[in-house]
């Protein structure tokens, strides 16, 4: 008994009370300290907060005020503040002991729209079950020991293993070599039996063949030239590929200047070769095409994602990636219970188009559109017009003259026609017909002007020489409005020599009636046509090109499922992916299967039993007597900034008890709380952008002893300390100083 | 020291929390206000879809129950507000589409209303994003003339997300009409006088924004 008293009055003393409060000090420092360390809430949480010696403590608190205030008996009139101050610390305390054993707290994430009366309650684990047939569905807890303590009927489950942290990689059910760079390994299979033609625009006749593997970066020449090219295959794990292309270097005979053509290997201008050096020329005379067998072929990277190739017989190339992080396209069979596959489209490979095909294509394209427009009283431009009269005269398609004619004047690559005749004979005569004499002067003058000038003009830009340069040495005299019309001090850019051009021939035709008439005589109609055309600006480049045509695509379907290895754990345990082995039997029939944690249990369930039920490892979800409905969250920023200044959401709050509906808006600062306990903050809103449909996230706070125990601790204890200092006893006024 | 603490306790007793949540212009004066889908052309059966709050005051018009509104360019609903002889009519339409890719862009809806004006005041056009009840589009307001009037237009294109669009393909729901009434784009317009409209935009643009599926959308199970 004697021994009792001592406990009794020791628990009950001021040096319990002080051991109890330096040991919480100790835990709330080790707490901040282990989370500035590790940075990891639940790392500090696990040490300290939610340790069961602080729990413990938080008793050892309660016991020690409780019996504090027992010592006291009996009780006298004097003791009734000390009594209410210690009858409200234990309501306060009781509370957050209730609270910490009873209490909810969790998050629920809806998006705009869309409703909710489930939280996630965080650091929990579940198994989420559903059976296809009889439907069913059930959220298994699973214990901190990772027991699970219950289950389905008919359906046995047990945990086999469990690791707090797992590396994941997806498992495409594709065949591919694994490799360790993909970009050099598909850059070799392209490579592998490609072959090159290289082919004269207007004869269409191949001028010299073979493997392009044998001549890249070497040069290859031939009767007119030679060429040099370099592949650009431009392809990255992340991006695919960036603009992959064909680079070649043309020298021709003829000219001291060396050209560029790129060849795209996919996209829109695909297989064209594009003048990069000399565009304002128009084509070269000479094509690149490339001819392989189509194929298509797949790699594995070491994270097991897998990247699939397509080449098709005309050298275009074509990705795809299947990345664990970046499936854009899933699809489900019956519902999940059959698996999933990932959707991916590829060009049908055997029906596209070549370079060739393209351009017929184009051609017979745009001679239609001038077939339907002609039929109504369009107006032609003069030259047009004029041609027109030429093909009428000879009782041929103006629309095929004057394509075949612009498409020859394309490929002879020059500012004007060069000085021969036509190739296509029919062209040829129709041009050699047309009626110079019905035109005014100043046109003839101009053509004939144009043609001798740009005879120079076009010889010197081959020999690689700066336009006003040129124009200088001829003592160009309106050289001064060309020169205000360059962007760039230096050299004229390959980008404005198109504007120069033009400019040049506009002012050639404004002074050209100044002069008698001149002779056209050793000067082809062709060329004269030509320069006609160009002051109206009229040339294969400038006619628009058809929309390309929709190709048709092959869907691809891959099944696919995740591959989980157990990994050292993080020290940031938020970081942490938790995996759980599971063994399931039903009827004689079991299976193994492995499932990482899905934090917020919005995943995929995957299939087990031969499809009979699918299963999700995630957080357990509690039900709360409170659906939330959102209708809108936004962003509020300062005025005139886009730092954001509040965040809001306007929810529809029904009782499922009593089928109450309020509309609320909460925000960062106002939370809203319910009669019965609950209590929802507004947590967090993505995206911020005005223009989405937002997802926010609320934390739910039920604290079941708020209003009846912990609130009016609080008043009680205010009260007590008040009264504590209203009656203390006055210090004795006739003590001497 | 007793008068310090009364001197202290005492305002405290009678402190509220401050709101600082401005009390909604004329939220009060608005009332829910279901509007109903279209019908499959067969039947003249309209689901009702959408809710939206509005006052009491403004006249609403319904299609004929005998009429067919299968036709996307007939309203599902129409409001009116009058005064004097001048009258604001706001017109809602919506666009049901059996395939997410056949669902037109907000954007083609706007250049749609803008083609509409005779003369357009490009100053005051001001077209902006805007999302809220799971749907998102654009929001698009201008004076100019129509029917050789000056005419102010406040317009609202929108569209369902495409999450909850692919999650009510998961859900099993009553009628294949009701399906697609809930998944479609719907349209909100305004037009009237420029001073009318301006009278009462404040709360034309919490009607539009009220502007809802009457059922929360089903998340993915």
């Amino acid at each position: 008994m004697k021994y009792l008293t001592k406990i009794f009055h020791f628990l009950g003393s001021i040096y319990f009370a002080i051991f109890l409060i330096l040991a919480a000090a100790i835990f709330v420092i080790a707490g901040t300290f282990l989370e500035s360390v590790t940075e990891s809430h639940l790392y500090a949480s696990y040490f300290t907060y939610s340790n069961p010696v602080f729990i413990v403590l938080l008793w050892g608190f309660f016991v020690n005020i409780f019996l504090s205030t027992l010592r006291r008996w009996p009780f006298k009139i004097k003791h009734i503040p000390f009594i209410i101050t210690h009858i409200g610390l234990l309501m306060i305390l009781g509370g957050s002991l209730i609270k910490s054993y009873i209490g909810v707290q969790g998050s629920m994430g809806i998006l705009e729209g869309g409703g909710s009366n489930e939280i996630l309650i965080p650091n929990s684990y579940a198994l989420s079950i559903e059976k296809k047939a009889p439907s069913l569905k059930a959220l298994i807890p699973v214990n901190s020991s990772f027991k699970i303590d219950s289950s389905l009927p008919e359906l046995q489950l047990e945990v086999v293993g469990f690791s707090p942290h797992c590396i994941e990689t997806l498992e495409v059910k594709i065949e591919g070599k694994r490799v360790n760079d993909v970009s050099e390994s598909a850059k070799n299979a392209y490579l592998n039996a490609l072959q090159f033609h290289l082919v004269n625009n207007l004869s269409e006749k191949t001028i010299a063949k073979g493997n392009l593997l044998d001549i890249l970066d070497k040069e290859l020449s031939f009767e007119e030239g030679s060429i040099k090219p370099t592949l650009h295959f431009n392809y990255s794990n992340d991006f695919g590929f960036n603009n992959p292309c064909l680079a070649i270097d043309l020298s021709l005979l003829k000219q001291k200047k060396m050209e560029k053509i790129a060849i795209p290997l996919n996209g829109d201008q695909s297989l064209t070769n594009i003048n990069l050096s000399s565009p304002y020329l128009g084509a070269f005379p000479y094509s690149m095409d490339l001819v392989r067998s189509p194929s298509m072929i797949s790699f594995k990277d070491s994270q097991n994602n897998a990247y699939l190739f397509s080449f098709d017989s005309h050298g275009r190339v074509f990705s795809q990636v299947l990345r664990k992080d970046d499936l854009t396209s899933i699809m489900e069979y019956d519902h999940g219970f059959g698996g999933y596959t990932v959707q991916t489209q590829i060009p049908a490979l055997s029906k596209r188009l070549s370079r060739i095909e393209l351009e017929k294509d184009k051609v017979g394209t745009i001679s239609q559109h001038l077939k339907e427009n002609l039929t109504t009283e369009t107006a032609l431009s003069p030259p047009l017009k004029f041609l027109k009269e030429a093909c009428e005269k000879n009782d041929v398609d103006f629309e095929n003259i004057c394509l075949a004619f612009l498409r020859e004047w394309n490929y002879s690559h020059g500012w004007l026609f060069p000085n021969h005749p036509i190739q296509n004979e029919t062209t040829e005569k129709v041009i050699s017909q047309l009626d110079w004499d019905t035109l005014p002067l100043q046109i003839k003058n101009g053509c004939v002007l144009s043609s001798h000038l740009f005879q120079i003009v076009e010889e010197n830009l081959k020999e690689d020489k700066d336009l006003i340069e040129i124009l200088t040495s001829l003592d160009w005299p309106l050289i001064n409005s060309l020169k205000n019309l360059k962007t760039n001090p230096g050299v004229c850019l390959a980008e404005e020599m198109n504007q120069l051009l033009s400019h040049l021939t506009q002012e050639i035709f404004s002074v050209s009636h100044l002069v008698p008439e001149l002779t056209r005589s050793g000067i082809q109609d062709g060329r004269l046509l030509s320069a006609y055309l160009r002051l109206y600006g009229i040339h294969w480049n400038s006619i628009e090109s058809p929309a390309p045509q929709a190709e048709e695509d092959l869907l691809i379907e891959c099944p696919f499922h995740f591959r989980h290895q157990p990994a050292t754990p993080l020290l940031k345990l938020e970081e942490n992916t938790p995996m759980i082995s599971l063994r399931l039997l039903e009827n004689g029939e079991h299976e193994s299967l492995t499932l990482s944690f899905d934090r917020y249990g919005t995943g995929l369930k995957w299939p087990a039993l031969s499809g009979k039920y699918r299963l999700r490892f995630q957080p357990i979800f509690q039900q709360i007597p409170y659906r939330i409905r959102l209708r809108q969250a936004r962003q509020i920023n300062y005025p005139n900034s886009s730092q954001p200044y509040s965040y809001e959401s306007d929810l529809i709050i029904t009782s499922s008890n009593t089928g109450e509906q309020i509309e609320k808006t909460i925000s960062m600062n106002n939370v809203y709380e319910t009669w019965d306990g609950y209590r929802f903050y507004l947590a967090n809103i993505v995206p911020a952008d005005e223009g989405s449909v937002k997802r926010v996230q609320i934390v739910v706070n039920y604290d079941p002893a708020k209003y009846w125990l912990t609130y009016p601790g609080c008043i009680l204890l205010v009260l007590g300390i008040v009264l504590l200092f209203w009656f203390r006893k006055p210090k004795n006024k006739d003590k001497g100083v | 020291m007793k008068i310090l603490i009364k001197l202290t306790l005492y305002p405290l007793l009678f402190c509220w929390s401050c709101t600082d949540q401005a009390p909604k212009m004329s939220d009060n004066q608005l009332v829910w206000q279901n509007i109903p889908g279209r019908d499959t052309g067969i039947s003249r059966i309209r689901p009702f879809i959408y809710r939206v709050k509005a006052p009491a005051s403004w006249h609403r018009q319904f299609p004929s129950d005998t009429d067919s509104i299968f036709d996307t360019t007939k309203p599902l609903c129409e409001f009116l507000i009058k005064e004097n002889t001048s009258m604001i009519r706001i017109t809602i339409h919506n666009f049901p589409t059996d395939e997410i890719e056949e669902r037109i862009a907000p954007a083609s809806q706007i250049a749609r209303w803008k083609r509409q004006f005779e003369q357009l005041d490009e100053i005051s056009l001001n077209v902006k994003p805007i999302a809220h009840g799971g749907f998102a589009g654009l929001f698009f307001e201008a004076i100019g003339t129509l029917e050789n009037r000056k005419t102010k237009v406040l317009g609202w294109s929108l569209q369902l997300s495409a999450e909850h669009y692919r999650n009510l393909a998961s859900i099993d729901l009553s009628t294949q009409n009701e399906f697609k009434q809930l998944r479609s784009d719907y349209t909100i317009k305004v037009v009237g006088p420029v001073e009318l409209v301006e009278k009462h935009q404040a709360i034309l643009m919490l009607f539009a924004n009220s502007f809802e599926l009457i059922e929360e959308i089903p998340g993915r199970l």
